[in-house]
């Protein structure tokens, strides 16, 4: 029982990290692999130098790192659980300054929620989690008993440390050291200059304007889109010590501050999914299933819950086509032709699902296209590693191994990827072995060979194109007959019908049965 | 390890009877006088004709001998020559050859390939360096991208202006007056457009879409004198292919021609490069008394993509007057229909028979009929104009046929020009100012993404075997890099522009509103 008396917090800590680690890696598994596939993490040193190039790229950097392995998503879950455990002991140690014990270890707890809420949305990258360990750390070892001179000294040291390491979160730093030395307010104006100082000075070398240097480059996804609890999290990291020293002292039994922090991590626990986008959640659910092609999950899912946004209603579809059953389409809810072409509109998420589908119905360039746009699309600049395999592959399929091998080159440096890009690389040249690739091959034999320019508004001709091109190709089939009947034009749709049954041809007037061969062939 | 591995004297060292495999390819090619060092690594190799490329090559041992003499030698992963020793060679070297023995060593043992040789030309280059932009070869969206400089007697790269600076837009068209970064223009394309034009160290944001006319400016090319700047106005917009071998299609479904007097910030317009024809790439005569440009039918799209065909034009401007001329000459008719030379003027190149008296075409004059001509260039020392042929369409970077060409402006004779031209993309293409060297853009590499290329032109214009942009380890430089290279030129000095004060000028959309006049 000592034992335990002695390291409650410890033992609520893990509580904590559990809950977080059940939290992404079982209530919402699909959030992490969506943010890794956004990113292309590689061991050169062009990455690395790339990133530390700027204010704050050394924490982009490491969380890049760790991000990688968000591939999986219990090892994601556990790397996130672990590292928001580490801002909360950190946390701790800072609210040190209180004569509250139990306080210091409850407190902590805000900012680390209010981290979490973040990280599970769309816009907050992991890199900001990471920003404010650094910040917290050099918090710690802020000199505060140390005389004037040595103290300002470290302190301006740390300051420009932590700005190249950091970036903007400097400033929760220099909040810190406000509010640590109100009775020496030339300290806090010094260290206020000091960081604005390393932020203008900066603007001078790195290529980004004034504003985004403030916000953070590589925090978030759209800076246009920075929340109000964002910035109140990096008030509350700084402030937050300073506010502890005003919590009256009283100790709390065992019992008591057991119960407490069970509490607070129930309430996270019940909390905290509302911080999720049960909408957005959905589309990453979807995406992840047609990332992974678990096609029968996508329908099973869609039984339970009837898809009715563009982008889940589309991953139904292409599931129904993959599994050669979507004439059952008009079962579920539609979403006119959005649903099932999503049309591009520059945003990479909606560009990743019709590059999904383009590339399965034999529309080899479009699927490429897509894929060029999505990453060009990324807001870092990045690399994405599931757009670069498609890249890949479609440049594979169409015989443009220079640029397979440049990009398959790229994808060595990778950990998860690395094994796919060695085995990809031997295809290189090889005309056999893509020709006999189940997948390679059939959609080499199905796309195009007769030119014209793609027009989204008559992907119902384009469809047409593809089944002259090649009768065996049941994707096409079964989008040509989808289309009209999500446009409810019921006499394109007998046209349609009319045409494919005088097509006489076994593997179209039967494409329930061959389309499970031909699915089985890309799975 | 490697590196430490790979300093020693090249010993029981076999032959192999053959050129070495070198990237980039280098054997033959012509430099320039205070060209950086033109390194190079050893590819992969079987060590005789039966065995395949394959393996790591451990080591890299390469001596260069002048003609004239002088010896400098690099051992290492790649051909890595001492920079100061490099010029001093190729110097002393000048209009003489330089000697390349290599060794490579595989799997513990040396071997030593046939000599090559790389020819230093008598022609300089004088400029400084080489701007360019570097974008990836995408479609519709564009992410980091930005203009740069890089001088050409070492490795360094500058920026110019780049598009992190200013968020959500993109920079292109760079242009200086024959070659002098003095007189510089580029546009900002995006949320706030404008037009940024540099003259004398100051520049000015300019608005450029009037009432008057179609858009805002876009292909520029400067007036040798600095007051004028010809622009084409274009309304742009791209398709995607569907077939392997093709990606994208741009083309204009209107565009016409423009004239920017920059002391007084006014576009002076004619009708007769402002017609329901498609005009657009204008470029300056050496004497500034002509204007080129391409102008084609305009056809449908997206069914007739395929028939759009520019024709070379070219249109007489007055710089005292600041006004067009009254007539339109056609130097090359791709288009095959029948129709009249347009604006009045004549045909005056192949079918006119004015350049080939005898009426009879050569075979490069038959290769750019019923062709699409577009990037005219005329030479700054008034002897030649080179041009890009393609199929159809205007847009040429996409189309792997398109080769450049080059035209004497003294007889008519056109010809491809084969000794640069590759089975991939050649395009944008830019002078030196001694118009004896000239860059040009090619997907030679892996076929998308664009790299950049010299060739040396002597005075009967035939051109050098051209050399890739050396880089310093250019294998692992090349295969790194993510963005193509385009719209190439010289520049005479390193570029000075302030990149903050013009970013914070496009941010706070501050411009000069141009006015326009017939």
């Amino acid at each position: 029982m000592k034992y335990l008396e002695k390291n409650i917090n410890v033992i609520l800590s893990i509580g904590f990290v559990f809950s977080v680690f059940v939290f992404f890696a079982y209530r919402f598994p699909s959030l992490l692999p969506y943010q890794e596939q956004w990113q292309m993490f590689m061991f050169d040193s062009e990455y690395f130098n790339a990133r530390i190039s700027v204010p704050g790229g050394l924490s982009v950097y490491i969380s890049e790192f760790f991000v990688q392995f968000f591939y999986n998503s219990l090892t994601g879950a556990l790397i996130l659980a672990l590292l928001l455990g580490l801002m909360m002991f950190l946390q701790t140690l800072l609210n040190r300054h209180t004569s509250n014990r139990n306080a210091a270890f409850f407190l902590s707890f805000i900012p680390v929620f209010m981290v979490w809420c973040l990280i599970s949305g769309s816009n907050v990258k992991v890199a900001f989690l990471v920003v404010l360990i650094f910040s917290q750390m050099f918090m710690l070892l802020y000199p505060e008993g140390a005389s004037l001179l040595p103290k300002c000294i470290v302190m301006m040291a740390e300051i420009i440390v932590l700005y190249w390491i950091a970036g903007p979160a400097v400033f929760v730093y220099v909040l810190y050291v406000a509010t640590r030395q109100l009775e020496h307010k030339y300290i806090a104006i010094g260290a206020f200059v000091c960081a604005l100082l390393c932020v203008l000075i900066s603007a001078y070398f790195v290529p980004y304007p004034l504003s985004r240097l403030f916000m953070g480059v590589g925090f978030c996804s759209n800076i246009k889109e920075i929340s109000i609890l964002y910035i109140c999290t990096l008030l509350m990291v700084g402030i937050l010590p300073f506010v502890a020293v005003f919590v009256p002292e009283r100790r709390l039994g065992f019992v008591t501050h057991l119960v407490i922090g069970l509490i607070l991590i129930l309430v996270s626990v019940f909390c905290m999914p509302f911080a999720v986008d049960s909408r957005e959640y959905e589309v990453k659910e979807y995406d992840y299933l047609v990332r992974t092609k678990q096609w029968d999950k996508i329908v099973e899912k869609a039984k339970e819950k009837n898809p009715d946004m563009p982008l889940t209603v589309a991953s139904l579809n292409l599931a129904l086509a993959m599994k050669g059953q979507l004439s059952h389409a008009m079962e579920f809810f539609q979403n006119g032709v959005q649903g099932a072409f999503p049309r591009f509109d520059s945003l990479p998420q909606s560009s990743l699902m019709a590059m999904e589908i383009y590339y399965y119905v034999g529309l080899v360039n479009s699927s490429q296209r897509l894929a060029f746009e999505a990453q060009e699309a990324l807001p870092d600049y990045g690399m994405s590693s599931r757009l670069m395999k498609r890249l890949v592959e479609t440049n594979l399929i169409n015989g443009q191994y220079e640029v397979a091998r440049k990009y398959l080159l790229l994808m060595r440096n990778t950990l998860f990827y690395r094994k796919w890009a060695d085995a990809t690389m031997a295809l290189l040249d090889d005309e056999d072995a893509i020709s006999s690739h189940s997948t390679y091959g059939y959609l080499r034999r199905v796309r195009l060979n007769d030119d014209f320019l793609f027009s989204d508004v008559e992907i119902d001709k384009i469809m047409g194109q593809l089944i002259m091109h090649d009768k065996s190709n049941v994707m096409a089939t079964q989008y040509l007959l989808l289309l009209p009947q999500l446009e409810g034009d019921q006499m394109k749709y007998q046209m349609y019908a009319n045409y494919i049954l005088s097509l006489k041809n076994d593997t179209i007037s039967n494409t329930d049965s061959l389309n499970v061969v031909y699915s089985d062939s890309l799975n | 390890m490697l590196l430490a591995s790979c300093s020693e004297t090249p010993s029981d060292v076999k032959s192999i009877d053959s050129l070495p495999p070198i990237y980039p390819d280098y054997i033959g090619v012509t430099i320039p006088v205070g060209i950086a060092p033109m390194d190079f690594c050893v590819e992969a190799f079987g060590t005789d004709s039966t065995q395949s490329a394959e393996g790591v090559v451990e080591c890299v041992d390469v001596v260069v001998r002048g003609e004239k003499g002088g010896e400098i030698h690099s051992q290492g992963e790649f051909a890595d020559f001492d920079i100061d020793d490099w010029h001093e060679l190729v110097e002393q070297n000048k209009g003489g050859e330089l000697s390349f023995t290599v060794c490579a060593k595989k799997d513990g043992e040396w071997y030593q390939y046939q000599d090559f040789k790389m020819y230093v030309s008598n022609y300089d280059i004088e400029e400084w360096g080489l701007t360019y932009r570097r974008v990836a070869p995408g479609y519709e969206v564009y992410s980091e991208m930005g203009l740069y400089q890089r001088c050409l007697s070492n490795f360094e790269e500058y920026e110019i202006m780049v598009n992190t600076r200013i968020p959500g837009n993109c920079v292109n068209c760079h242009t200086s007056n024959r070659t002098n970064p003095q007189q510089f223009v580029f546009h900002v394309r995006g949320e706030k457009p404008v037009t940024a034009i540099q003259k004398e160290g100051k520049h000015t944001m300019y608005s450029t879409k009037t009432p008057e006319t179609i858009g805002l400016c876009v292909y520029p090319y400067w007036h040798p004198e600095g007051r004028y700047l010809a622009f084409s106005t274009n309304t742009t917009r791209q398709s995607f292919h569907v077939v392997k071998d093709e990606r994208i299609e741009v083309f204009d479904q209107e565009s016409d021609l423009q004239i920017l007097d920059t002391e007084n910030d006014m576009l002076i317009l004619s009708p007769l490069v402002k017609t329901a024809d498609w005009e657009t790439y204008p470029a300056f005569s050496a004497d500034g008394k002509t204007l080129y440009f391409c102008s084609a039918k305009p056809q449908n799209f997206p069914q007739d993509f395929k028939q759009v065909r520019y024709s070379l034009c070219s249109i007489p401007f007055d710089s005292y007057s600041g006004k067009f001329g009254d007539k339109v000459d056609t130097l090359i008719k791709a288009d095959p229909s029948p129709n009249l030379p347009r604006g009045g003027g004549k045909l005056v190149a192949i079918q006119s028979g004015r350049f080939s008296p005898s009426g009879q075409m050569s075979e490069g004059q038959r290769g750019v009929a019923g062709a699409s001509i577009t990037f005219p260039r005329p030479s700054y020392d008034g002897k030649w104009l080179m041009f890009t042929r393609s199929d159809y369409g205007c847009f040429p970077i996409w189309h792997k046929e398109v080769d450049l060409y080059l035209m004497n402006l003294k007889t008519g004779e056109t010809r491809p020009l084969d000794e640069v031209n590759s089975d991939d993309t050649e395009s944008f293409h830019n002078w030196n100012l001694n118009s004896h060297w000239f860059v040009f853009a090619s997907r030679r590499g892996d076929g998308l993404y664009t790299r950049l290329y010299l060739s040396s032109l002597d005075d009967e214009g035939k051109a050098t075997k051209p050399f890739l942009l050396p880089q310093k380890n250019p294998k692992h430089y090349y295969e790194r890099m993510m963005q193509s290279y385009n719209t190439p030129d010289f520049t005479s000095e390193k570029v000075e522009f302030d990149q903050r004060s013009a970013a914070s000028e496009v941010l706070g959309g501050k411009s000069t509103q141009i006015k326009a006049r017939f």
